[in-house]
């Protein structure tokens, strides 16, 4: 991984455009009314968008937007006077010319509005493009060089496939390299055009939407998988021109194995991702594969429901307190019970600080309520014994104890857990280091402060930085079982809000899978910010 | 250390001593006063928990709650399901996890990589409940057994801690078992398994207390099919059945047969942490070494 090819980069912005374009068509939404049986066709506005006014107002030399206005009005079906009271005396012959050449065109647009007409199969898309492209002034380059690039690439991927698969010597590499660089420039060029017809398609929404809309996504797919291949032949030196067919039968027994697994990561792992699609849709179970579509409706919703917003900063609120309560107290209680002399006391706190980490969180949940009761639970019981307190707290009614109720919960279950990595390297900290230190007069806490803890720095940050990239799993064990409908506004995180607008209210899954997503993209972000840093400190990368 | 001790102890470091050891002692009875409470509370007669004052000794000693807790069918169901699924999850998932280690700590392999990062991924990408559930429906493993089971074969964080310890294994093991005519499969199950025992251990006590604490996957899978319930989603549904019950004549009722919502829980809560917390303690020098291997080092 380390000797990256300078356009690696190139192909990951290409890859985060290819899946962008992806969206791109569905990025306007289609009206919701009466949507059931699919998209209604509107044969005159899309007449309204083709040549025909271009042309009448060139034959004319009147301006092209009177023409286009008293086409609309043709279209609106408005009657005769009004029409005329926009124009000039001696334009009202353009009124005739439009109507006859809009209704040829309508005509001759009813086929491709006709369902048993639209096809979705590679070839009549391109048959389909050419008529659609002879009719519409947008995009005739866009279109053709879509096509274009889509064939050529798929062609180049063969070639270099093949090259690799066949061609022994490592100066195989070279053409691989040159087809791929080739590629890659291709599938760029693809993706800019994609994304003009996406733009064009929002101008004359309902037709190429209609006529389109999947074209585009199956063009789209298929870059996004042509780049993902690029990628790989390009990041790893031995597939694109090292492993030959040879290698690969000498290493069958291997490859078999390995089969299973992969298929298993793929179906269990990589699968469910392909559901992501819910979360442009308005998805109803009962619908099958008839759906429809809302493009980013739910992702809108939720960046502007007050209670996602509400769960998200719950999320980010509740992991940095347990992140820095959990560094604070697992490094004190380290250093703390490093320094104990007798091993059989250090081996027995040990063991009794392992122990919560085995129960599960319904314990835990349930043993945190009984410690705060308000009667007969142990912190109210001492608080007001010593005088702190006069009457006893319901701790779960008022919303602002409960993120440091979790948070003190994790302590209580993971300090002893969370603690066994530091000690164990503290133990790898050399000893003469506490010898001279004890010579210049240092004492225990001084040692501890200026030796133990500067000897497991590296540790410490290692792992700051891992459980930095994972702050958007706050958990949601603990929550779903603390929480109750008084205390909802801070006690809902991203997992319990997803799992409430599944199961509880609504059963909404495109709502639930878009927070799923949310939360997925964002935590990604941040883990491989997480891993630069690392890096750029010059530590261990994390994998 | 012993060097240390030598050296006359000054009073300050007395003083560190004496306060290192009372926040640690504070540490372990914050950290085992609520469950002995709860063992108490278990052992003690219902009735008489309700008037309060339970710390850490039962007032009058009862097994009655146990026998309710023993009595109650969901739960004893829960108990067999809990079992199977720790015993038949933490065999399956071993073995294949630590196939797939083997597959990969081999360095001569060519797509290793390859693979190693398929799996590394979906540490952090993760689809999310809706998706997986719709899939698993698809599969038909919604409403079955083996959802416990299958989704978790290979752990990336598990695999990974396992090859980097077959990672520090002298090749000369493998090779001296190959130049003899073994396949990879045969030098596996023979050489490689049982040399990696220590951390073979680890990895199944980790797979097992994720079995055993698991509810989250019975109530979004099989929320509906009472006999492929675990004990802790029992345990759950007791446990937040609360509001239901505190104004409810049958918790009165029950208070009359010497046994109260409260007690029960308490014992159902005992029965449910006592296996894993009677075994952690023989496993805990694996599990530090397991923990070591997987988080500082690569």
């Amino acid at each position: 991984m380390n000797k990256r090819k300078p356009y690696y980069i190139i192909i990951a912005a290409l890859c985060f455009a290819s899946i962008i374009s992806f969206f791109l068509p569905y990025l306007h939404l289609p009206e919701q009314e009466g949507v059931s049986t699919g998209y209604k066709y509107d044969s005159s506005l899309a007449a309204l968008d083709s040549n025909i006014i271009k042309d009448v107002a060139k034959e004319s030399g009147i301006a092209k937007n009177i023409v286009y206005n008293t086409a609309k009005n043709i279209v609106n079906g408005k009657d005769r006077q009004t029409i005329e009271s926009r124009l000039k005396q001696n334009e009202y012959y353009i009124i005739d010319i439009l109507t006859q050449r809009m209704n040829d065109m309508m005509e001759d647009l009813e086929e491709f509005g006709d369902i048993e007409t639209r096809t979705f199969t590679y070839f009549g898309m391109i048959k389909l493009s050419a008529s659609i492209i002879k009719t519409f002034r947008q995009d005739v380059i866009s279109a053709f060089l879509v096509i274009f690039t889509l064939i050529m690439t798929v062609v180049l991927s063969f070639v270099a496939g093949f090259n690799m698969l066949f061609n022994k010597s490592i100066k195989a590499y070279r053409p691989v390299k040159i087809i791929s660089l080739l590629n890659i420039f291709m599938s760029l060029i693809g993706i800019i055009s994609i994304n003009a017809i996406s733009i064009g398609a929002l101008q004359v929404d309902k037709f190429y939407r209609e006529n389109w809309g999947n074209g585009f996504f199956i063009i789209a797919a298929v870059n996004g998988l042509i780049l993902i291949i690029a990628i790989i032949g390009n990041m790893h030196e031995r597939w694109a021109g090292i492993v030959t067919f040879k290698m690969i039968l000498k290493q069958k027994q291997l490859i078999l194995m390995t089969i299973p697994f992969v298929l298993y990561a793929l179906l269990f792992y990589y699968g469910p991702i392909a559901g992501w699609v819910m979360a442009i849709q308005n998805y109803k179970p009962a619908a099958g594969t008839n759906q429809v579509w809302v493009a980013w409706d739910k992702f809108v919703y939720l960046l502007t429901e007050k209670d996602f917003l509400m769960a998200f900063r719950n999320t980010v609120a509740m992991s940095m307190i347990n992140l820095v309560l959990s560094f604070v107290f697992a490094i004190g209680f380290a250093l703390l019970l490093n320094e104990v002399v007798n091993i059989k006391g250090k081996k027995l706190v040990q063991t009794v600080s392992y122990l919560p980490h085995f129960l599960s969180w319904v314990i835990v949940a349930a043993i945190v309520k009984n410690v705060l009761a308000v009667d007969g639970g142990i912190i109210n019981e001492l608080l007001v014994k010593w005088g702190i307190l006069e009457a006893p707290i319901n701790y779960f009614a008022d919303g602002k104890y409960f993120w440091w109720i979790v948070g003190f919960s994790v302590i209580w279950k993971e300090t002893g857990w969370n603690s066994i990595i530091y000690l164990a390297s503290i133990t790898a900290i050399n000893p003469d280091l506490y010898e001279a230190a004890s010579i210049d007069g240092a004492g225990r806490f001084k040692k501890m402060i200026h030796i133990t803890l500067p000897g497991i720095k590296s540790t410490i940050f290692v792992l700051l930085i891992i459980n930095l990239g994972m702050i958007m799993n706050s958990g949601f064990e603990a929550q779903l079982q603390l929480k109750n409908d008084l205390i909802k506004h801070t006690a809902e995180v991203i997992d319990t809000y997803v799992l409430n607008k599944s199961f509880f209210q609504g059963a909404d899954f495109s709502i639930g899978t878009a927070a799923g997503i949310f939360k997925s993209v964002i935590s990604i972000l941040l883990v491989s910010i997480a891993n630069r840093t690392a890096k750029a400190f010059d530590q261990e990368r994390l994998y | 250390m012993s060097k240390t001790n030598k050296i006359k102890k000054s009073p300050y470091d007395i003083a560190f001593i004496i306060i290192n050891t009372i926040i640690l002692t504070v540490f372990c009875v914050v950290t085992l006063y609520p469950i002995l409470n709860t063992l108490a509370v278990s052992f003690n007669e219902a009735v008489d928990t309700l008037t309060g004052g339970i710390h850490l000794i039962p007032r009058k000693w009862t097994i009655q709650n146990y026998k309710t807790v023993f009595n109650m069918r969901n739960l004893m169901t829960g108990a067999y399901v809990s079992v199977m699924r720790t015993v038949i999850a933490t065999l399956v998932q071993t073995f294949f996890t630590a196939l797939l280690a083997y597959i990969l700590s081999r360095k001569e392999f060519y797509f290793n990589r390859q693979v190693s990062l398929l799996y590394v991924v979906t540490m952090y990408l993760q689809a999310g409940i809706i998706p997986t559930l719709l899939l698993f429906k698809d599969l038909r493993l919604t409403n079955s057994f083996w959802v416990y089971i299958v989704p978790g074969i290979v752990y990336a964080y598990n695999m990974i801690v396992i090859r980097t310890y077959m990672n520090g294994l002298p090749d000369s093991f493998v090779e001296s078992a190959q130049v003899d005519g073994a396949g990879h499969f045969r030098i596996f199950w023979k050489i490689i398994f049982p040399l990696c025992k220590p951390v073979l251990a680890t990895v199944a006590l980790f797979i097992a207390v994720y079995q055993w604490n698991s509810w989250f996957d019975v109530m979004v899978y099989n929320p509906a099919k009472d006999n492929l319930t675990t004990l802790q989603y029992e345990l759950m549904k007791l446990l937040s059945a609360v509001s239901q019950q505190t104004g409810d004549p049958n918790a009165m009722k029950h208070a009359a047969n010497m046994v109260t919502p409260e007690s029960v829980r308490a014992a159902a809560t005992i029965v449910t942490a006592f296996p894993i917390v009677c075994l952690y303690p023989f496993l805990q020098r694996y599990f530090v070494t397991g923990l070591t291997i997987g988080g500082v080092k690569e």
